[in-house]
């Protein structure tokens, strides 16, 4: 007994001063110190508050288009500012709020759960909230002085083109959401990497928590989605800037080509923003069904199914524009065959209530809520999957009812959901009132009032995106219940918001771990410490905290992995990504302004953009290479360190000298979001010849063999000599793989100027569309070619200043792989430039 | 060599099924769409149209590539003490089979509909 008394003060001290000198390491102080925030408990929260108030001006438009709206011939909104209302309220909506919502809840809890001290890349998850609160600004500011886009929110050309939309209002929306998709694409693949890479030791692939298969398979569909529309967006902005006529069909364009590379983007965006939310119920309703969920193995395989079958459902946003039968079945079939794992899903969830022992407590009620509506908007989308039946009601409020039941019952009931379940844990309160459940209620049935009437608006025949309608249309008590339901939701929302400002001020101080779940973001102090856990867990088992219900303290009390401070060097665990064995101890960056000053240029940039002053932009551009070579000195090692210690008598190298960085997954994920778009313009190119009017062109491209070869030499020499360079033979001897490193880089200027000399013997591209394309695809290779060039000399300078040794071979291998994918790139262009058209011409 | 010995399922065959239904239903839209450009549904092959039967081949050809996977799943071995293979061995049979159906469903209308309507 005695030993025990003496052992317990002691066990508490240590645990303490472990506190302390992690909270010092890893927690960022207050102030303006408070801009070089990076860390994921920081950053996540920062995406969801800004998100939350996205959300509110989105709402608030919302209650402009219902008041407009609530009786005939009102004369509340002229039709341009309703225009930019209505445009506002959908991008806002979809851009700012839904997207970066889940994002944030991934950079929040993604590391908690999966057993990690943060995401793989806080620089990057700092620097994508800047250029989102940044590109989110622009569009709100351009609301204020009513210049907001107003072509709707999928910006349909030719409405959109120059002639029809002279004003900034659509670069406005171009340059804007292109800014904030940087911050999607960063997320995405730092969602993946951190998944696979940073998770607790023993977290296998089959015992991650159901909520990271959702996000993984969540950040894949956003690193192929994203690229089509942001090809689509330079492409427009290209044409609007310069008269490049991609989607003018007098000169060879298509206005159907944008709707091709939107929707790419757009259908799998619904799921994209569904999945996250289906994640947060597979996590919370067997919590508080009380027992494990059904099916997990099937719920897997449907989001892979969903996953892919999203992105064969693009076209049935376009069934009424004159596409054969036979395609109209393809997306046909592919939308009605994307309900079957929608529905496995549900019936998962059904059978754990079924089987468990439900506790009707807040989060359980929006739960429900999820469900009737939800089901609704889903059995609404398979009519509309049908080709007949969407004919009968394309551009008609049916549509603006089914995406409402599909999006706000797919996404903001679980949302809400989840955000009364992770309250606690955010503050470490919980509401002291149930505002909530008359927040509930109100939002269920205004919401049912306003989109349930709005079916029979639509089936009545009132089209979407009108003004005003006459007062004997049959339309105007249809529509005044749903501004009345609008109202009365509204007011369920203000609730709610009031709720979660009151329990921060006012709240209750929670229990650990509340619900008694069993994943481990429960497994640690709340609110959580900057560092989440002062040592990392072992898992054996999908529900770690349900098997050790002590594992919070003993985590605490540096019992478990890295339990100690080392170098003052934030560490966190790598592993692999299969197995969840350990691989690596990863080094983190600290505190920076370098993420915010990164984003100020990248935001000089798309403002110089807008404003069409391009020798700036150029600036801009080179002010974007360069602070983002600033990120790098703190990413390596100048010497090998060898395996090191990681507690529990076990070890593992640094990331740096490890044969899969998460650094190395980053690389290949941004180089497949980049194939994607590359083989969005190689699609846009073989679109035009083979469906847009006013083709073949009346002047081809000359035939330019010199030029051709000099690009291909460059290009293949350059991957070639970066490959040399990290070869094991090489990479010892500094001299050696400095020449090769040269060399590559030569090689990329020789592909430069290889491409260059294509574009000049190619026909007036403000003529025809085909010189435009061409010329565009040219200009990519040649942008790979450049980059190909920074990353020669980046791998120079990282070998010269002692980053690089044969076990420290990152940096280098990074840039043959870039050097490969430009060389794949510069091939396929070449095919494009100089064999499309012998094929089709 | 005993069926234990054999390697546990590569993570690539939980995607595998469905990256051939994608390759069938782009493959299946740009041939519809070069066809319909080009004139192939006036060119008689037989009782089909040329436009028809190289739908057909595309189909039935990433059908039989699914046929294979799914049979090549249902073959890996069943490791008794490694969990981590066995789910990945039943995420790729599950989602072959999704895909075989989904594909089954996306193509089944080329025999009948009129293709360049």
């Amino acid at each position: 007994m005695m030993d025990e008394r003496v052992e317990r003060p002691a066990a508490a001290i240590i645990a303490v001063r472990l506190h302390k000198r992690l909270e010092a390491l890893w927690g960022t102080p207050g102030g303006w110190q408070r801009l070089s925030a990076v860390n994921h408990n920081i950053v996540g929260r920062r995406f969801i508050v800004t998100a939350f108030v996205f959300f509110g001006v989105g709402g608030v438009l919302a209650m402009l288009i219902r008041a407009q709206l609530a009786t005939p011939r009102s004369a509340f909104l002229g039709p341009d500012i309703y225009n930019q209302i209505f445009t506002m309220h959908g991008t806002v909506m979809m851009f700012l709020f839904a997207i970066p919502m889940f994002e944030g809840l991934a950079i929040y809890l993604l590391p908690k759960m999966l057993g990690a001290r943060d995401m793989a890349f806080p620089r990057l998850s700092a620097f994508g909230y800047w250029c989102y609160l940044f590109g989110g600004s622009m569009l709100l500011i351009g609301l204020f002085v009513g210049l907001a886009p107003n072509g709707g929110w999928f910006m349909y050309t030719p409405l959109s083109s120059k002639t029809y939309t002279p004003g900034i209002n659509a670069d406005l929306w171009l340059i804007g959401v292109t800014f904030v998709e940087i911050s999607a694409l960063s997320a995405a693949i730092e969602i993946i990497a951190t998944i696979l890479k940073l998770r607790a030791p023993g977290m296998s692939l089959d015992k991650m928590p159901l909520l990271a298969w959702y996000l993984l398979v969540t950040a894949f569909m956003m690193l192929f989605g994203f690229p089509p529309l942001i090809l689509g967006s330079v492409l427009l902005e290209v044409e609007r800037a310069f008269d490049l006529p991609f989607f003018d069909p007098n000169r060879g364009g298509d206005a159907l080509l944008w709707q091709h590379l939107f929707w790419l983007f757009g259908h799998p965006e619904v799921y994209i923003i569904f999945l996250p939310a289906a994640g947060m119920v597979s996590t919370i309703l067997p919590v508080l069904a009380r027992r494990e969920i059904i099916g997990y193995t099937w719920i897997v395989v449907s989001i892979v199914a969903l996953a892919f079958l999203s992105f064969g459902l693009w076209v049935h946003h376009m069934f009424t524009v004159g596409i054969p039968h036979l395609a109209l079945a393809f997306f046909s079939s592919a939308s009605t065959a994307v309900a079957v794992p929608t529905a496995v899903q549900i019936f998962a969830w059904i059978g754990t209530l079924a089987a468990g022992r439900p506790q009707l407590k807040l989060p359980m009620l929006y739960l429900l809520g999820f469900f009737s509506v939800f089901v609704v908007g889903g059995l609404t989308g398979v009519m509309l999957a049908i080709v007949p039946f969407n004919w009968q009601v394309h551009d008609t409020h049916f549509v603006v009812a089914h995406l409402h039941y599909v999006l706000v019952g797919g996404f903001v009931f679980p949302m809400l959901a989840a955000a009364y379940y992770w309250l606690p844990h955010f503050t470490g309160k919980v509401p002291r009132h149930s505002l909530g459940v008359t927040a509930f209620w109100l939002i269920i049935i205004g919401f049912n009032l306003t989109f349930l009437v709005m079916h029979w608006t639509g089936l009545l025949g009132m089209p979407r995106r009108i003004t005003s309608y006459g007062a004997d249309t049959g339309w105007e008590w249809p529509n005044l219940l749903s501004s009345v339901g609008s109202f009365v939701m509204a007011i369920g929302f203000a609730l709610f918001t009031i709720d979660v400002l009151m329990h921060r001020l006012h709240g209750k101080h929670s229990a650990r771990n509340p619900w008694r779940a069993g994943t481990l973001e429960w497994a640690m102090p709340m609110p959580p410490p900057d560092y989440n856990f002062a040592s990392l867990p072992q898992v054996t088992s999908r529900s770690p905290l349900a098997d050790r219900p002590d594992l919070g303290n003993s985590l605490f009390g540096g019992a478990g992995y890295l339990g100690f401070v080392r170098n003052d060097w934030l560490e966190t665990l790598g592993v692999d990504a299969m197995s969840g064995r350990v691989e690596q101890i990863v080094r983190l960056p600290n505190r920076t302004l370098l993420p915010l000053i990164t984003a100020l240029v990248t935001g000089v940039f798309f403002l110089a953009v807008l404003f069409k002053i391009y020798l700036v932009a150029l600036l801009a551009l080179a002010g974007i290479v360069v602070a983002l070579l600033a990120w790098t000195p703190v990413s390596g090692e100048r010497r090998d360190h060898g395996a090191l210690p990681i507690g529990g008598g076990a070890s593992a190298v640094l990331h740096s000298e490890a044969a899969s960085p998460p650094s190395l997954w980053a690389m290949g994920l941004a180089l497949a979001a980049n194939a994607t778009a590359f083989a969005s313009l190689a699609f846009g190119i073989l679109f035009l010849w083979v469906v847009a009017p006013n083709w073949p062109p009346p002047e081809l491209i000359a035939w330019a063999p010199w030029s051709a070869l000099l690009a291909v030499s460059g290009f293949t020499v350059a991957f070639v000599a970066s490959r040399i360079a990290a070869w094991r033979r090489v990479i010892g001897s500094a001299p050696k793989r400095d020449i090769a490193l040269v060399i590559a880089a030569l090689g990329q200027i020789a592909a430069m100027l290889g491409f260059a000399a294509i574009v000049q013997s190619l026909p007036d591209p403000t003529q025809h569309a085909y010189a435009a394309a061409t010329m565009i695809i040219l200009l990519y290779a040649g942008l790979q070619s450049a980059i190909g060039l920074v990353f020669a000399g980046f791998g120079l300078w990282r070998s010269r200043t002692g980053y690089v040794s044969p076990i420290r071979s990152v940096d280098l291998r990074i840039g043959a792989m870039w050097q490969g994918s430009t060389a794949g790139i510069g091939a396929a262009t070449l095919l494009i430039v100089f064999g499309l058209p012998q094929v089709m011409g | 060599m005993t069926r234990t010995d054999r390697r546990p399922a590569s993570p690539l065959l939980m995607v595998a099924g469905f990256v051939i239904w994608a390759s069938a239903f782009s493959l299946l839209y740009a041939a519809l769409s070069a066809g319909c450009a080009f004139g192939w549904n006036g060119v008689r092959v037989g009782d089909l149209d040329l436009n028809r039967l190289v739908l057909m081949a595309i189909w039935i050809g990433h059908l039989l590539l699914l046929v294979g996977l799914q049979i090549y799943c249902l073959l890996l071995p069943k490791l008794a003490d490694d969990s981590t293979g066995t789910f990945t061995r039943r995420i790729a049979i599950g989602s072959t089979a999704a895909a075989l159906v989904a594909t089954i469903w996306t193509g089944i209308v080329i025999p009948a509909v009129t293709p360049c309507l």
